[in-house]
Formats: C-alpha cells, structure tokens, sequence
C-alpha cells in the first residue's frame, strides 16, 4: 500500500503526534510513504513565514529523504485535477484548488491520502481513498 | 516484461524513483545516449521495520512557532487559495 501524506501530516509526525507516530511505525515493510509536491511548496512557504527558516529548513529536507518518493505534478495530474473540479462543480461543491491538486497526485500515485483536511475527509472525490492518523494528544 | 524503448526512465532520478516502487525489479534507463541498469541491493536494513514515524519525530519539532501556529498558518494559506466562482464566460 502507499500512504500520501498530507502536509498536515507531516507536520503532526515531525511534531511527534503520538497517533501519527504510532500508526507511521507501525506500516509494514513493503508499505510505501510518499507526499505530494505540492505539500512541499506549502511547506517552504510555512518555513519562509517561519522565525527560524534555515533550522526548520534543514529538519524539512531531512524529513523529504526519509520518504519513498515525492509525487510529481505531472500532466495526467493536471487532467485528473480539471476533471475532478470540473465534476465536483457540476455537483455543486467548491474546494481550495491545493486541496484538489494533492488529491489528484494522490490518485497519480494510487495511494491513499492520509489527511486531516475536512474537504479531503468528505468521501465526495471520486476513487479517492482517505485516511485521518491525527487525533488529539491527550 | 521489457518496457518499450520511449517509455525508459530518461533519468537517473525517474529511474531511481521507478526502482524504489518496485525494488524487486531492476530498472533499465537510457540517460545521455548511455544504457544504465539500476537494481536494489539487499542490505542489513532489509527486513527491519522502518519505524517512520520515530524517525521523523527524532528530528524535532517545527521551532520557532507553535504546532497550533503553524498548523493554523498553513491551513490559513490553503483556504485563501480557495476556488472562487468561475468566470462567467
């Protein structure tokens, strides 16, 4: 199985989040954990806006070399995310555009995305298998 | 099964991206006019859990903000990148 995470969730496992931590360590050995290019572009904007941006810059690439890949932004993602807006629209439904981008690399790279975004949790994107790791720590 | 010739990895990142999705395979790359092969050699790590979530953790906390902050900053900008209504066309 493949596992994208979301940028949420790589925040919560670089914060030690214990249930993100827990069910991290606990994938099996052919699992594969990846995120989206488009995480990473948020993520550097988080640590431009960041007090102390080379640190957490440092901790970020470390973090992006301990994943199986980063998912590219290809041109069937570009299709499938017009495709996937387009539908949506259709149905009446509005969502952020990174929220539809990360979704459409997710599908690029038949993984299951492991988020704690709302819009992504509403089961209303077709063939999109999501996952929530992230509960409260006590 | 050889993969068709146009579809190769065309670099050593595309081809070491592709070994990394199925390590059991070895890959076969033309870069630069040059046929490469890359494959994935079993080492003392194979076999041992990955313990992915403790090795990110070990790196720390986001410093200098927050978790909530940063949360809510990231999730800040994503609603602000918000689809508007389309463009009456």
């Amino acid at each position: 199985m493949t596992y994208l995470l979301d940028t949420n969730h790589l925040a919560h496992a670089r914060n030690g989040v214990p249930s993100v931590v827990q069910r991290l360590d606990a994938l099996a050995e052919d699992d594969r954990v990846v995120t989206s290019i488009i995480a990473v572009a948020e993520l550097m904007y988080g640590i431009e806006y960041s007090g102390r941006r080379d640190e957490n810059l440092r901790a970020f690439e470390e973090q992006l070399r301990l994943l199986d890949e980063v998912v590219p932004f290809t041109d069937n993602t570009a299709r499938t995310f017009g495709t996937m807006k387009g539908e949506l629209r259709r149905k009446g439904k509005l969502k952020a555009d990174i929220d539809l981008l990360i979704a459409a690399t997710a599908l690029e790279a038949s993984a299951v995305l492991v988020t704690d975004d709302e819009a992504l949790l509403a089961g209303d994107i077709a063939g999109l298998t999501v996952e929530n790791w992230y509960s409260v720590p006590a | 099964m050889a993969r068709p010739e146009k579809e190769r990895p065309q670099t050593l990142d595309e081809a070491v991206a592709q070994l990394k999705r199925d390590p059991s395979h070895p890959v076969r790359a033309r870069v630069d006019n040059l046929d490469v092969e890359l494959r994935a050699l079993a080492t003392a790590e194979a076999g041992k859990p990955r313990k992915l979530g403790s090795r990110m953790a070990a790196l720390g906390p986001w410093r200098g903000e927050s978790p909530d902050e940063i949360l809510r900053f990231l999730r800040e900008a994503r609603a602000a990148g918000g689809s508007a209504e389309p463009p009456k066309v």
